[in-house]
């Protein structure tokens, strides 16, 4: 395996995306949705429908009771009767955190984004071999290297794109809110826009690498499609529904990066730490166990 | 059955345009539907949220000169988003690539007559959607001079 070609792969394939129908589908969803889901919280404030405290204490419930549902301390239902009643006090902080010691807007577009981002991968990163592999075009890139580095090197290129994708969407919104929004210092805006945009590109590769792992796998690109979608957004659905029958069914949550990926926001950074490590450690595993998978199949 | 060489990207953008000329037309709709039938009752109504109210106030002052401007330029940006899609599919030179470059032009000029000819009030109120609309012009421009710029040359 040399280094060198896997790089050439990766920098062949970035091109070789845009050209790419799903390529496109991905920045189009990504950027156009990104940027649709946090609409309507700048607008409130924007067009003075709502004042800005009273968003702030709306969001407050919100989000305590989203960090608590993907925390697995509770079923929704009783998290919603929880926060309305002000009883989760650790989430409680953690929000308090978000929203009072850093630029409140922009940390709820970060929770909205870190729902939505898993999905926009499903959506662009499933086509990464699987294409290749149902037209057979695979077999001529194989005389030149070799299957692991092919696999990376794909991998590699598509975490590139999206890396750069999703840190365009964030800089637009950080530059259209210290632009427009009188809210908020550039120094803080800045600081914790730039914290944002590299937790996001950490927390996107574990499923830019289990896109990979799908792609290398199933010799259809609506195959890889549809198994892509379903496992990231199946997973904390089936997770948060089954622990209403027997609580520890919610540990499914952790089969991907959904059960800890809100913790790179959270205030201690030791818990900060422990989710970027669990990220690279989730990404490690999906690429071993696809390049193995991937190795062994017939072509 | 023969195999189109025409990359999977230009398919992709020709739907892309497809959908957004229809919306592209639907916005000039809702344009005049709000100037000159939402509008004038809004003023004084107290069912309205003031912010909403305010923005609506606002647009009843504009004059009808700047609606006509504005709706001519999305009316024009739905036609080449139409014909683009045309040009993407069969791979042509002019209402792909030319086409292209007058839609990002005139879509830009849309953005830039809607900031600067329509009241603070209604900007606010569009909000950040004003980076989506610059968003994709500058997206499909990027692309066809780039990415697709030996595609689309019949």
């Amino acid at each position: 395996m040399q280094s060198r070609r896997i790089r050439l792969v990766s920098l062949y394939s970035i091109p070789a995306i845009l050209r790419n129908g799903s390529g496109i589908t991905y920045v189009f969803i990504t950027f156009v949705l990104g940027i649709t889901i946090t609409e309507p919280l700048l607008v409130f404030y924007e067009s003075g429908i709502l004042p800005i405290d009273e968003v702030l204490s709306k969001l407050e419930i919100a989000i305590s009771v989203l960090l608590a549902a993907v925390s697995l301390e509770g079923t929704f239902p009783d998290l919603v009767d929880l926060g309305g009643k002000g009883e989760l006090t650790g989430a409680a902080e953690w929000a308090t955190y978000l929203l009072h010691q850093r630029p409140a807007l922009l940390s709820a577009v970060f929770v909205l984004e870190m729902l939505c981002i898993p999905l926009f991968v499903a959506t662009g990163a499933f086509n990464q071999l699987s294409g290749d592999l149902q037209f057979g075009a695979i077999r001529y890139q194989l005389l030149r290297v070799s299957r692991t580095e092919l696999f990376l090197g794909r991998f590699f290129g598509m975490a590139a794109f999206s890396i750069l994708l999703i840190s365009t969407l964030l800089l637009a919104v950080v530059l259209y809110m210290g632009l427009r929004l009188d809210l908020y210092e550039w120094g803080e805006l800045l600081a914790w826009g730039s914290r944002g945009i590299l937790l996001f590109a950490v927390m996107s590769i574990p499923y830019v690498a289990l896109c990979t792992m799908i792609s290398a796998n199933v010799r259809s690109p609506f195959g890889s499609l549809i198994l892509t979608s379903a496992v990231i957004s199946g997973v904390p659905l089936v997770s948060l529904s089954a622990m209403t029958a027997w609580a520890p069914l919610g540990k499914i949550l952790y089969l991907l990066p959904w059960g800890f990926q809100h913790r790179l926001f959270h205030p201690d950074p030791q818990q900060a730490l422990l989710a970027v490590a669990g990220c690279f450690a989730y990404t490690a595993i999906y690429l071993v166990l696809g390049c193995l998978l991937f190795r062994r199949r017939d072509l | 059955m023969a195999t189109s060489d025409r990359p999977s990207g230009l398919t992709a953008l020709a739907v892309i345009n497809f959908i957004l000329s229809f919306m592209q037309l639907l916005s000039m709709g809702s344009l005049l539907l709000a100037r000159y039938v939402r509008a004038p009752h809004a003023v004084g109504n107290s069912h309205i949220p003031e912010g909403q109210a305010a923005q609506l106030a606002a647009l009843a002052e504009v004059p009808t000169l700047t609606i006509v401007i504005l709706c001519s330029l999305l009316g024009i940006s739905g036609v080449l988003l139409f014909v683009t899609a045309f040009g993407f599919l069969h791979r042509k030179r002019r209402f792909g690539k030319h086409a292209t470059t007058l839609y990002v032009i005139n879509d830009l000029t849309y953005v830039a007559c809607l900031i600067a000819m329509m009241p603070e009030a209604h900007i606010r109120g569009l909000g950040i959607s004003l980076i989506r609309t610059v968003f994709y012009p500058i997206f499909v421009g990027t692309l066809v001079h780039t990415v697709f710029r030996r595609d689309l040359v019949r």
